[in-house]
């Protein structure tokens, strides 16, 4: 082999990353810059020339993250359409190429590359990109909750338990969105397809309980009351910050808290301190 | 630990018999009926991050069945520095889950710090020999144990290559003191791919260093062939498998399945063929099979390493 065409190991891989993760934009390092060709580092065989051995490669690099992302971000992929998905899904692997050895954080940017490169929009009733931001988001932070690292507590099923020993499960999340993205996950996951759906202010929470993902619809004053929990305060100590903050009388709270104390604990949400 | 004492270790572990590969899909069926499986390959990467139902899963499955860990992001021949955080997570989950063995690929995965997450093939020369033995030795020190490594399905033959892949695993086996994983299906496809004849491979091999086999389904695309893992395993391979079966003397062997995961039945019924397979060797017959049609050309499927949360929501 003439001594030119004889690299180092590092210098061969790469090349042959280059060659698929930014299409070969590659010189030789430390070399005089000429581009090295497939026939230079790879041999043609009795079927294919040098340059379809490496194809392989390609195709299959591109072929099979777009695959993980379609896996990842499924409902997603239904409201954009498999074929604007994957435009967006292939732009975001070429900027954002995968730099963890484990793929279920192959997506973690997808979202805020969605924001980067949103289109412009000049209508409230036509910002589709926004909606598909958040469910991008929305779709992403269900997956990390699923394998959150969580010791799961029994939830508790009797209301015959007093205020100062109930506490939410430990896996407890809480979304604020502009667009019902949670309503149209759900109906998606239930093959119901769901259309574009318009602008809707809506609070929703997640519990894992028993290891399964749990979705469910709140009132704007249960995810304010859940989200003071969340941050480490006592039942007694929300009640307290809600009267503090909020336009409500005792009366009217108690009223509302033995309301939601009930569903709360009938959807499994609490568990004991 | 010497290379000695690691090969000792590979000589003593034991045949548990006919495996399948763990799918999140199969989970409940497992769980609920305990099907009569002898033992289980689990990837590594599934699970070492999980904090939710695959560990818990894992863990209650490794109460049950012996499972063996299989890795595919270890990048043993990358010139990347190795990645320890990687490597104490692998550890944390062999020392929960207690693995017969703990196998990766002959490959590479990525440089510079990305990962293309395929197992890309390694040049096959005297500096990559070194340079894979160091890292062997280094990664089985820090881990404690040997570790089991597979031929990867390969699409190309780098031009300065000057070892034959038979011969790289033998030095590499010799060196290190680790075991071998003979994956007969990816011995077909490379051979197909990269003009050799895939019975001088498996005959060429140290026999006693391999502890394990791997079968699987591929698609042959006319002028090369993709490792799918997809279908059923065509009849070259179970000829070729039987071969590596008698010159083994008979180990681990694993069915993969990774993309088109079909339900557990029929997964098991596929593997069980193996079974069939060694009696009618046995007896001078040969099984037919037919290959399957699809039109996936993905080598080295890995989108159910992704977690999929379709069976794992309520509203």
């Amino acid at each position: 082999m003439p001594e030119e065409n004889v690299h180092s190991l590092n210098q061969v891989q790469n090349w042959m990353q280059a060659m698929l993760v930014t299409a070969g934009e590659h010189r030789t390092p430390g070399g005089t810059g000429d581009r090295l060709k497939p026939e230079d580092v790879i041999k043609a065989s009795s079927n294919l020339p040098a340059y379809q051995h490496l194809a392989i490669y390609q195709q299959s690099y591109v072929a099979r993250l777009r695959e993980c992302m379609r896996n990842q971000f499924s409902v997603l992929a239904y409201a954009l359409g498999n074929d604007l998905f994957q435009l967006f899904a292939d732009d975001y692997l070429e900027a954002y190429p995968s730099n963890s050895y484990t793929l279920n954080s192959l997506g973690s940017q997808f979202p805020h590359f969605l924001e980067q490169t949103r289109p412009e929009s000049d209508s409230e009733q036509e910002d589709w990109p926004s909606f598909m931001i958040e469910l991008a988001q929305f779709e992403y932070d269900l997956s990390v909750i699923f394998d959150e690292y969580a010791d799961e507590k029994e939830s508790i099923q009797s209301a015959a338990i007093s205020d100062d020993m109930l506490m939410s499960t430990p896996v407890f999340h809480l979304f604020h969105h502009r667009y019902p993205v949670c309503q149209y996950y759900l109906d998606f996951t239930q093959q119901r397809k769901p259309e574009l759906p318009f602008p809707k202010e809506n609070y929703w929470a997640v519990a894992r309980l028993n290891y399964r993902l749990k979705l469910f619809e709140l009132e704007p004053m249960q995810y304010v009351f859940l989200k003071s929990l969340k941050a480490g305060r006592s039942i007694q100590e929300t009640k307290q910050y809600f009267l503090d903050n909020h336009r409500i009388d005792p009366s009217q709270l108690e009223n509302a808290w033995g309301r939601w104390r009930k569903d709360f604990i009938a959807k499994g949400i609490f568990t004991r301190v | 630990m010497t290379p000695s004492a690691y090969q000792q270790q590979i000589r003593e572990l034991p045949n548990p018999g006919l495996g399948l590969g763990l799918r999140s899909k199969h989970f409940n069926h497992i769980l609920e009926q305990s099907p009569a499986v002898d033992w289980f390959e689990v990837i590594s990467e599934n699970f070492m991050d999980s904090g939710g139902r695959p560990r818990y899963v894992l863990r209650q499955i490794a109460e049950r069945y012996p499972v063996v860990m299989h890795g595919v992001s270890l990048s043993i021949g990358s010139t990347d520095p190795i990645n320890y955080d990687y490597l104490r997570k692998l550890k944390q989950l062999a020392a929960e889950v207690n693995p017969l063995w703990v196998s990766d690929h002959l490959c590479w995965t990525g440089i510079n710090g990305l990962n293309t997450h395929d197992l890309l093939p390694v040049l096959l020369t005297e500096e990559s020999l070194m340079h894979i033995c160091k890292r062997i030795d280094q990664v089985q020190d820090f881990l404690g144990r040997p570790v089991v490594f597979e031929n990867p399905s390969t699409y190309l033959t780098f031009c300065q290559s000057t070892i034959p892949e038979w011969d790289f695993l033998r030095y590499m086996a010799e060196e290190t003191g680790c075991g071998l994983l003979l994956d007969v299906n990816n011995v077909y496809v490379s051979s197909f791919n990269n003009d050799f004849d895939p019975i001088h491979y498996v005959r060429q091999l140290p026999h006693e260093r391999i502890v394990q086999m791997h079968i699987a389904g591929h698609q042959h695309c006319g002028k090369y062939i993709i490792d799918t893992h997809d279908r059923k395993v065509v009849d070259d391979v179970w000829e070729l498998f039987a071969l590596a079966w008698q010159l083994t003397g008979g180990v681990a062997t694993l069915l993969e399945w990774d993309a088109n995961i079909p339900d557990f039945d029929a997964y098991h019924a596929e593997l069980l063929k193996a079974r069939d397979f060694m009696q009618e060797f046995a007896q001078g017959q040969k099984l037919k099979n037919q290959q399957g049609n699809s039109l996936s050309t993905i080598s080295n499927p890995v989108s159910f390493l992704t977690t999929n949360l379709s069976y794992e929501i309520n509203g």
